[in-house]
This record gives structure tokens, C-alpha cells and sequence, in this order.
């Protein structure tokens, strides 16, 4: 009787044996290096900063002040910290708002030009593939109250008293850092959205056509839900990226003008590796976590919910 | 908004407005490519000049061309150093996160064992954890393990940063490969890594490609992980020799801009030549995940 081994004969088989070989050690080896690096490298660092959130440190001493909920309550009085964090909220705000309105847009006009789709697709990524770092660098020079290109235009059409220190200004200086994180991001939700339009199926504009729907009614009706899987996705991807925000915000003023730009991220970096209150520094990146987890959470319930 | 074509039933005048209208799609268009693309444009164009002409006429095109910025810029910027360290990371830290993902994610798509799915939920977890959250005990396990200031103390954060995703992409991808190969492998007395090395791993070529450039633009583009372990400047990165030269240098804009150019000229090169592999890389992870 030739049968060939499908999954349920191996596991038969697996019963017969003895338990190493049923337990499979191969495939642990095969984790081992991955596992290895992720526990030491991530996971366990996790935990970590649970627990270094319940204590005061400071980092050298072997002594580690066991405070409990402290430093979470010191949170709720610190000003510095609630600034910052409506910082990151007209961060999430603007970066849920502005990438994925304008890469809906583009990607829908794109899918629409006969020619050139590929040529336009490549130019409008490419402000994604730079690091964020380079991004707040360029952007900080195109701010430049002298030699950047927004001042230097200004003045070009006449328009000088606009013309003003962009970074350096306490009423604009968020609005400038993230209209810079806009240009970066928007590549990435026009690519995923062209992505996702090219996979709608094509009977149901026929459809829709026939029933006599006019151009913005299929948008609404057959494009936009069709696409709610992807937008979701992006939703998420901004929230969480608008609450991390570090990298552009410290490339570009480190938080400043006096904590005009600070958010939760370069708060706790200036907490714990600069004034060193290691404790505090780890309670805030609990509470960071904590906010992305559930919007990750959240995301992954309505993508299952969607199904 | 979507059309297709039905020009056999529409009168003359009709196909006028959608002239006007193609017109109107590719003007937006253009109004969208060219923010997208000044910026690069005007620091290419800034590299090449004097500090006053970048000044004074912000969008000429300079001549003669300063190609010495970019010498001064290598040597005295120290930029060749930091293009060497950026290399010197991203190159370990690609190859090691594929071999581990690879490994990882065969394991879990084709080998049973108890608690496989507990194990590789523990991996996804990892994915909803942003680096910010867990940098200050990470820097306390690099500074026991001696690791500060050294290219290993940023390729094995970055690893572990990026084993989540990868491992999910290759579990994913072994998943869609058929049953018949392995089985026949097994018929023939293959071990598993045999299967491993002989079938599954050039069979995801693809799969790796793809993995490969979103890996190493994660690595190439870093800037958190190196910028909290490493204050050596002889071992900066890119990123952060740039920020570091930006302070140090503030008025000598054209070095500046020579900077920016080499920081994301590998990037641009990888991007011409791998487009399809970048692209797919972002899509596969956001449609099926």
C-alpha cells in the first residue's frame, strides 16, 4: 500500500515515537537564533520596563527604589508631559488626516492616467525612501528663516512679512514638523491605495454603472468600502506613528522652541538619558506602549470584525 | 471616477471633456510630484555650490559645478567614515535577520511541535511594541553586555526589531508552498534542514528579495537605535553623523547639502533598481497583514 505521508500520517507516526522526537527538536533549533535575539533584544526589555516603571533609578547605583504607582501619579501633574502629549495628539490628528486624504487622492488620479502611471508612481515615492532623520534635516533647511526655499519664494513674489523663522516660532513649530512628516508619509498610503484599488473588482463599477450611479456616487458607494480594509490599516499605521513620533522632532528642534514641539517620545529620551530619572523615563514608555498596543488592538478587532 | 473605456458610444463632443478632464488629472499630478521632488532637486542643486549662491539664487543651476563639496564632504565631513558605519551595520544586520526569519518561519509553517502558535504569537507581539517603549532597559542590556559604542550593539537591537515582521513574511510565504515537495524530500530520507537548505530555501528567492530591501532600509534609515548606543564619532551612521555634522558645521550649508545627497544616493540606487521588490514589500505586509 503506497500512501504518501500527508500532515495527519506524520503526526500518527510522531504518537509512535518516542517523546524527543515527537516534541521535534529540529524545529526549536530552527527558533533558537531568532528566539535567542528577540527575548534578549526585545521581549525581555518589555518586561523590563514594567518593572523599572515601579521603582526610582538612576541608573549606576546597584540600588533600585521601589516606589509603585509614584511615578504614573507624578505624570498626571507634570505639565511638561500633558503638553507634550496634546503635541502627539495634533500629531496623530494631522498624520491621520492629511497622508491618507492626499495618497487616497493621488492614488485615484494615478490609476486614471492611460500613460506614465509607473513614471508618476515612481517620482511621488520618492520622498518615502528617505530616512526621517535626512527628512528633518532637508526640511530644516528648507525652513531656514535665510537660505530656505519657503522664505526665499516668499520674498521672490512679493509676499516678504510672511516670510518668518519657521522652526523658531512657538505658534508654528508643530504645524511645520508635521506638514514635513506629511510629504514623507504620503507616498506610503498613494502606493498601498493603488495597491488596493487595482485589487477592486471590476463587475462592481459595471454594476453600479448600470444602476446609473454617476462618478462621485461609485466613489462613495463601491470604491471608498471596498477600501476600508487598507484604510484601516493606514488609520492605525498614522496613530501609531503620530504617538512615536522622535526621530523628525528631534532632527528638527529637539522639542524646542521651549517645549513648543515636544512630544511624549523626546520627553521621556530627555528624561532618561539626559536628566537621568531612569524610573520616570520608564513609567512614560509604559504609558506610550500601553496607548499603542490598544490602537493596535483596536485595528486588529476591526480588521476581524470587518471580515 | 474609474472608467473604462466605451468611446463606440459617446459623441464627438464628449471626448473633449475628457481631454480637459485627463488634462486636469495630470496637472494635480504634477503640482503633487513637483513638492515631492523639490526638495531633493534643491539640495542636489545646493551641494554644488558656493554657500552664497545658495543664498542668493536658491534654483540655479551652478557653474561651474563644486564637485569638491562632496570630496570636502567625504574626507573633512568625515562622511566616508560614516558611510562605511552605515554599511558595516546594515550589512549583518540584513543578513542575520533573514537567515533567523528564515529559519524561524519555516519552523513554524512546515515542522509541528507543541505551542507552535503560542511561540509565534510571542514573535507578533513584538510588532505592536515601538522601539520607543522598551529604549531604556535596551540600553542598560547593551551597557551590561558591553556592547555601547560597538557595531553589535546596534546590529542585535536592530535584528530584534525586525525579526516580527520577517518571521511573519516567511511563515507566510512557506505556507503557499505545496505539500508534495517536502513530502517527496521526506520519502527520499531528507532531514528537515536538508528540506530546509535544499528546497525551501531557494525556492524563496522572491520572498527574500523582497524581505531583503525592506530590511535593509530599516537598518540604512535608522536613526533611534544608533543614536542612543553609539556617541563615538568614528562609529556614527549616517543619520547621525549628518544631525552631528548639521551642529557642527551650521553655516557651511553646501557641505550640508553634500551630505544629504551621499546619505540618499545607496538609497535612491537600491530604489531604481529594486522598485517592484520596495513596493511589494510595503503592499504584502499591509494587504494580507
Amino acid at each position: 500500500m503506497h500512501r504518501t505521508p500527508t500532515a495527519s500520517t506524520t503526526r500518527v507516526l510522531a504518537r509512535r515515537k518516542p517523546l524527543w522526537v515527537a516534541i521535534n527538536p529540529t524545529a526549536w533549533l530552527f527558533l533558537l537564533p531568532a528566539f535567542a535575539i528577540y527575548l534578549v533584544f526585545h521581549l525581555l526589555p518589555f518586561v523590563q520596563t514594567i518593572w523599572l516603571g515601579f521603582h526610582e533609578w538612576d541608573g549606576a547605583s546597584p540600588d533600585r527604589t521601589w516606589v509603585g504607582l509614584q511615578n504614573y501619579v507624578d505624570a498626571t501633574q507634570d505639565d511638561v508631559f500633558w503638553r507634550a502629549l496634546s503635541h502627539n495628539v495634533t500629531f496623530v490628528v494631522m498624520n491621520l488626516a492629511l497622508p491618507i486624504a492626499i495618497g487616497l487622492l493621488l492614488a485615484v488620479l494615478v490609476s486614471n492616467v492611460g500613460r506614465g502611471l509607473a513614471t508618476y508612481r515612481f517620482l511621488l515615492f520618492l520622498p518615502y525612501v528617505l530616512s526621517l532623520a535626512v527628512v528633518g534635516i532637508i526640511w530644516g533647511r528648507i525652513y531656514d528663516p535665510n537660505i530656505g526655499i519657503i522664505n526665499q519664494t516668499l520674498r521672490a513674489v512679493g509676499l516678504d512679512d510672511l516670510a518668518r523663522p519657521w522652526l523658531g516660532d512657538p505658534s508654528f513649530v508643530l504645524v511645520a514638523i508635521i506638514l514635513a512628516g506629511v510629504w514623507h508619509a504620503f507616498p506610503f498610503a498613494m502606493v498601498i491605495y493603488l495597491a488596493g484599488l487595482q485589487g477592486i473588482d471590476q463587475t462592481l463599477y459595471e454594476a453600479a454603472r448600470l444602476d446609473g450611479a454617476n462618478g462621485v456616487q461609485i466613489f462613495r458607494h463601491v470604491t471608498l468600502p471596498s477600501l476600508s480594509n487598507v484604510t484601516t490599516l493606514l488609520v492605525s499605521s498614522a496613530f501609531i506613528g503620530g504617538l512615536t513620533a522622535f526621530t523628525m522632532v528631534w532632527t528638527m528642534t529637539q522639542g524646542g522652541p521651549f517645549y513648543a514641539s515636544e512630544v511624549i517620545a523626546t520627553y521621556i529620551y530627555k528624561r532618561a538619558f539626559e536628566d537621568i530619572y531612569v524610573g520616570y523615563g520608564s513609567a512614560l514608555s509604559v504609558a506610550l506602549a500601553l496607548l499603542a498596543l490598544l490602537v493596535t488592538g483596536a485595528f486588529i478587532w476591526l480588521r476581524e470584525r470587518g471580515d | 471616477m474609474q472608467s473604462v473605456a466605451r468611446v463606440s458610444s459617446r459623441p464627438a463632443h464628449v471626448s473633449l471633456g475628457r481631454v480637459a478632464r485627463q488634462g486636469s488629472i495630470h496637472a494635480v499630478i504634477l503640482v503633487a510630484l513637483t513638492i515631492a521632488v523639490v526638495p531633493f532637486l534643491w539640495a542636489i542643486l545646493g551641494s554644488l555650490k558656493h554657500n552664497d549662491a545658495i543664498f542668493l539664487d536658491p534654483f540655479s543651476f551652478p557653474s561651474p559645478p563644486r564637485w569638491d563639496n562632496y570630496s570636502e564632504a567625504w574626507i573633512r565631513g568625515k562622511f566616508g567614515t560614516y558611510f562605511w558605519n552605515s554599511v558595516a551595520i546594515a550589512v549583518p544586520s540584513v543578513t542575520l535577520t533573514l537567515f533567523c526569519s528564515s529559519l524561524a518561519g519555516f519552523s513554524f509553517a512546515r515542522l509541528r511541535f507543541p505551542a507552535s502558535r503560542w511561540v509565534f504569537y510571542t514573535f507578533l507581539i513584538g510588532m505592536a511594541i515601538p522601539t520607543n517603549a522598551i529604549l531604556i532597559p535596551l540600553y542598560y542590556t547593551v551597557r551590561d553586555l558591553r556592547l555601547l559604542d560597538s557595531l553589535p550593539g546596534v546590529i542585535f537591537p536592530q535584528i530584534a526589531s525586525g525579526l516580527p515582521f520577517g518571521i511573519f513574511m516567511m511563515r507566510a510565504f512557506f505556507r503557499t508552498l505545496p505539500h508534495e515537495l517536502e513530502d517527496a524530500a521526506r520519502i527520499d530520507g531528507c532531514s528537515d534542514l536538508g528540506i530546509y537548505w535544499h528546497i525551501m530555501l531557494p525556492l524563496s528567492t522572491g520572498a527574500l528579495t523582497t524581505l531583503l530591501v525592506f530590511v535593509f532600509m530599516g537598518s540604512w534609515n535608522d536613526f533611534l537605535i544608533p543614536y542612543v548606543f553609539i556617541h563615538e564619532d568614528s562609529l556614527r551612521t549616517i543619520p547621525l553623523g549628518l544631525l552631528h555634522f548639521q551642529g557642527s558645521y551650521v553655516s557651511e550649508y553646501r557641505l550640508i547639502f553634500a551630505g544629504i545627497v551621499i546619505s540618499f544616493i545607496p538609497t535612491l540606487i537600491l530604489y531604481l533598481v529594486f522598485q517592484r521588490q520596495f513596493i511589494r514589500g510595503i503592499t504584502v505586509g499591509a494587504i494580507r497583514g
